[in-house]
């Protein structure tokens, strides 16, 4: 046997799209060495969904194990950059919050910032905690500069992420992973062959007849989980009684104004509607629940409230929130929507993605996926689905909004008990529950808490450990910082043209 | 006298604990706290072997680590070395590193490789610190990420009592009032069931808002609070310590040592060698444990074996009402582990993140208890690991410890790391994922398989990498200066 071999000869991906070129990228580039092949299938002929245009920090650590230019990948895929999410008329209508990928402020003698700015507030003391968050502030000035390295400048206190066009990004990254041996291949599957002894997928047959065998397989079909649930028949987890929308309805339109540095979310009567500007357009959709509105209604009110003209007729797409019973089963990985579902309130969908990959390469199988490869795989991805999970039912459930049927039965309905502890030691003292794994962070909580009016009944007693006058006094500084550097940084529009203007790009 | 803004804590107790939960409650509080130590129990003797971690909370108190080596005897510590676990075996769990990943797979699945292809160089040479402290070496911390220096850390060694000296010490600078006390009574508030004041022997009636239990295993003010018993899970029940002399060359180690009877442990100091062993009384007696405990180590004479009694197990609810236990009266594993200190000082930095805020609600008690029992549980199952893997069959002690029952997160953390190296790390947890590592493949618990993304790299490449690290670290270590000179520089 070849030394550089692996056990595993021959990777299939089952469907392109975002999730599909992801996955051969990311393997190619660790597994581009060695003997084992990457085949990806997929069909000109069956649309991707693409609507996951929004993306978190981490995709920069993806784009970096990969080795992409940045520039050259922003100008490629129309991207621009991403501060955080504006959330509009979730607590109230009228009312709006960031939820920023930075800091609020800094610990004073080891108490977390928050908690000195509850006390000043009960005191009378203190801004809305927005003018404490650097990325917030730049943000809401539309202007943007990267992060600075030293990490004692207040510079350094954020990440940032993009805003592209997914369908591009799926391009550039088919071509990265061409170039480094994946090999497409263009059909429609009509047929899986499993194996007798074992249940495993043996091969795909094409309608064109052509049979692809593999030892592993990632399905990366979309919603319908072409391997993992049609031939495998997993089983899926409905978590609709927590996430009831079921929906979406997605439009690009023209731009009218230059691309702010933060991707939308405003509630509406049946759902909520998002705004992502990139460069070239803006994409829009609106995410709603079917039992509180109908497809038209639904599509006219998307339309009624873009900010330019549409590019063409909304169209619509269906979906089940949960997650697949098992996202990885015998020889087949789920990944992207075949693994489940969860609406892109906080632009998570290429999290999942990136999340899944990482973990495969973590736990890469032999040619008998080893059962207790399996079941560590599950774990891992059932914990960053739950989290995820958490975190969107809090922005439904902390909801004073009542003017619709859709939001009085939201804010009514019932939460995970995991949830609900978590709200709990909010709501008594601003503490914010830590775990080992999952996404979002302490200053995501409080973003979202505090945008969405929960406030604490009391802070942390510690805070009291420092003089009221002294905290004051650096909450003031740090506030004049905050506006001082954001005011020095380029409009976003402007470092998007100096740095990675789309504009006459290849 | 006006009440101060975060109330009166009144610490019942004299031991590490109780100064420690002092000092780290002092310096949060920023003088905005009235706090008492009532000093109970018996006087504090022995020796503290402590992770790294330690080092964060005397930096938390502003103390100032050379003073503190010099005034309590205290030596480096880069790890633990076990041996007599397996009859001929040994290995260190030493503080650090384990070579380095490559192409961004853990270490430990290259050195699997190789070792199925027939290398059978330990994995310690692999470990600087083990490297370092196994030849009676030291070396801080390099501040240069490129060195393979960085990747070190390490605890220390103390003397229990003059440990003690030093956090009273600072407690008191910091505004905390001391006395000696006994504790009578307890009267608790009939509606509410919070402890209203504590009753001493004097007479004295000591009010406090909040209550901190550190009288031990006594659990005097906790000790209605049911305690999830371990001793199925765990055989030692007694613990004889004793003082022996230190060797003048001792390596920066404790040493954890299994014998037909128990375990036993060597802690250097200064001055003297800390040792004991740690046992099952109705398996053993008393005069047959401390003749072990003293075999074989160099006489001294000073004092008379001292011999404890050990339950493992925790208070189900180690915080209740506006009482707070840390050390002993909230739980206890044996110690092989070194990481009583740690379960101390997490206790503390976990009462200063939930201080009891006047009118909260129970979720705060609740979410310190939480923390508190994946804390101890963790390290409880480290220990049953020791136990589970001990391939001694001369002590009807090991038979027990291996056929105990197996806790479900230990079960599934062996499972993934027998199949194919995994190591998976749970919340809260004390120790890091290279002792994971070192205590797993130490105890002959070998992935079964190692990670396939390795055969990318030809078996002959790997062996030319690891060998090369080997020597690295090998010419590294013998450049570190002596354990005793490291200690003279600092002393």
């Amino acid at each position: 046997m070849d030394e550089r071999d692996l056990a595993i000869r021959r990777i299939v991906i089952v469907g392109g799209g975002t999730a599909g070129w992801m996955t051969a990228a990311g393997l190619s580039a660790v597994l581009g060495d060695s003997a084992a092949s990457i085949e990806l299938v997929e069909s000109a002929e069956i649309g991707t969904v693409g609507v996951g245009e929004a993306t978190v920090p981490h995709i920069r650590n993806f784009n970096a194990k990969l080795g992409l230019d940045e520039a050259d990948f922003m100008r490629k895929t129309q991207a621009t950059y991403k501060l955080g999410i504006e959330f509009r008329d979730w607590g109230r209508k009228g009312e709006s919050y960031i939820h920023p990928f930075g800091a609020f402020g800094q610990a004073i003698g080891g108490v977390a910032f928050h908690q000195h700015w509850l006390r000043a507030r009960a005191r009378g003391e203190a801004d809305g905690i927005e003018a404490y968050s650097l990325p917030i502030v730049a943000a809401r000035l539309n202007r943007f500069a990267p992060p600075l390295p030293d990490q004692r400048s207040l510079g350094s206190t954020f990440s940032y992420a993009y805003q592209f066009d997914a369908g591009l990004y799926a391009q550039y990254l088919r071509a990265y992973s061409e170039a480094r041996g994946v090999r497409r291949i263009e059909g429609k599957i009509q047929d899986v062959a499993l194996r007798g002894e074992d249940g495993f997928v043996a091969a795909v047959t094409l309608e064109s007849g052509q049979r692809i065998e593999g030892d592993l397989f990632i399905d990366c079909s979309g919603f319908r989980g072409l391997l993992i649930e049609q031939a495998l028949k997993t089983g899926y987890e409905d978590w609709t009684h927590w996430l009831p929308c079921d929906r979406a309805a997605a439009v690009p339109c023209d731009a009218v104004e230059p691309p702010t540095p933060y991707t939308r979310a405003t509630s509406d009567e049946a759902g909520w509607r998002w705004r992502i500007p990139l460069q070239h357009r803006v994409g829009n959709g609106y995410v709603y629940c079917s039992s509180y509105i109908s497809d038209d209604e639904a599509a006219r009110v998307l339309v009624s409230k873009l900010d330019g003209k549409a590019q063409q007729d909304p169209r619509f797409l269906r979906f089940m929130t949960g997650r697949r019973k098992k996202q990885w089963n015998r020889n087949v990985v789920a990944i992207g929507l075949a693994s489940g579902f969860l609406e892109p309130l906080e632009s998570t969908s290429i999290h999942l993605i990136q999340v899944a990959i990482t973990t495969l390469l973590e736990l890469f199988p032999e040619t008998g996926c080893a059962q207790a490869d399996q079941d560590e795989y599950n774990r891992v991805m059932d914990l960053e689905f739950e989290r995820i999970r958490d975190f969107l039912v809090l922005h439904y459930h902390a909801t004073q909004r009542d003017d619709s049927a859709f939001w009085r039965d939201k804010a009514a309905a019932p939460i995970p008990d995991s949830l609900a502890y978590k709200m709990e030691l909010f709501r008594d003292r601003g503490m914010v529950v830590k775990y080992r794994d999952g996404f979002f962070l302490e200053p995501s909580w409080l973003a979202v808490y505090l945008g969405q009016n929960i406030l604490p009944r009391g802070y942390d007693p510690m805070a009291d450990s420092i003089d009221p006058g002294e905290a004051a006094r650096k909450l003031a500084e740090l506030k004049a910082a905050v506006r001082r550097t954001a005011e020095s940084m380029p409009a976003h529009q402007a470092f998007i043209e100096r740095f990675c203007d789309a504009r006459g790009a290849a | 006298m006006t009440a101060p803004p975060l109330g009166r804590v009144a610490i019942i107790g004299g031991g590490v604990e109780a100064w420690m939960t002092a000092a780290g409650l002092a310096r949060a509080t920023g003088g905005q706290a009235q706090i008492r130590v009532v000093e109970t129990g018996p006087a504090v003797t022995g020796a503290l072997s402590t992770l790294p971690s330690l080092r964060a909370f005397h930096g938390l108190l502003g103390l100032d680590e050379a003073a503190l080596m010099a005034a309590t005897r205290a030596t480096y510590k880069l790890g633990a070395r076990f041996s007599g676990w397996t009859p001929g075996m040994s290995f260190c769990d030493a503080f650090g590193e384990i070579g380095a990943n490559l192409e961004g797979v853990g270490f430990h699945h290259y050195w699997t490789r190789v070792r199925q292809a027939g290398d059978a160089t330990p994995l310690d040479d692999y470990s600087l610190a083990a490297v370092i402290a196994q030849l009676g070496r030291f070396s801080p911390p390099a501040p240069d990420p490129r060195s393979p220096l960085s990747t070190l850390a390490y605890g220390l060694h103390l003397d229990a009592a003059l440990y003690v000296g030093v956090l009273r010490g600072l407690a008191l600078r910091s505004g905390v009032s001391a006395g000696a006390g006994e504790v009578a009574q307890v009267i608790r508030d009939g509606q509410t069931g919070n402890i209203a004041a504590v009753v001493l022997a004097d007479g004295e009636r000591v009010e406090a808002e909040l209550f901190v239990d550190c009288t031990g295993p006594a659990a005097l003010l906790i000790g209605d609070e049911p305690f999830e018993d371990w001793s199925a899970l765990l055989p030692a029940d007694r613990v004889v310590r004793i003082t022996a002399e230190v060797q003048r060359d001792a390596p920066p180690l404790t040493e954890i040592e299994a014998v037909v009877e128990g375990w036993r442990w060597r802690i250097p100091l200064r001055d003297r060698l800390d040792s004991g062993l740690t046992y099952r009384a109705d398996l053993t007696p008393d005069e047959s444990a401390v003749e072990a405990a003293q075999a074989g180590l160099p006489r001294q004479d000073r004092g008379e074996p001292q011999v404890l009694t050990l339950r493992s197990g925790r208070r189900t609810r180690a915080m209740v009402g506006n009482c707070v236990a840390i050390g002993g009266a909230a739980g206890m594993v044996e110690a092989m582990d070194c990481a009583d200190l740690h379960l101390i000082q997490s206790g503390v930095t976990r009462l200063i993140a939930l201080f009891p805020r006047p009118g909260g609600a129970a979720v705060a008690a609740q979410e310190y208890n939480r923390l508190g029992a994946e804390t101890i549980e963790r390290v409880r199952d480290r220990t049953i690991l020791h136990y589970r893997r001990a391939g001694r069959r001369d002590g009807a002690i090991w038979d027990l410890g291996r056929d105990a029952p197996i806790p479900e997160k230990l079960a599934y953390r062996i499972a993934q790391f027998e199949s194919r190296g995994r190591v998976v790390m749970y919340d809260e947890e004390t120790f890091l994922e290279p002792s994971w590592i070192a205590t797993f493949i130490g105890h002959g618990v070998l992935p079964g398989r190692y990670d396939p993304l390795v055969d990318r790299m030809p078996v002959e490449r790997i062996q030319a990498t690891a060998e090369r690290m080997r020597a690295i670290f090998r010419q590294t270590a013998e450049r570190a200066p002596s354990h005793a000179e490291a200690l003279g520089v600092r002393g």
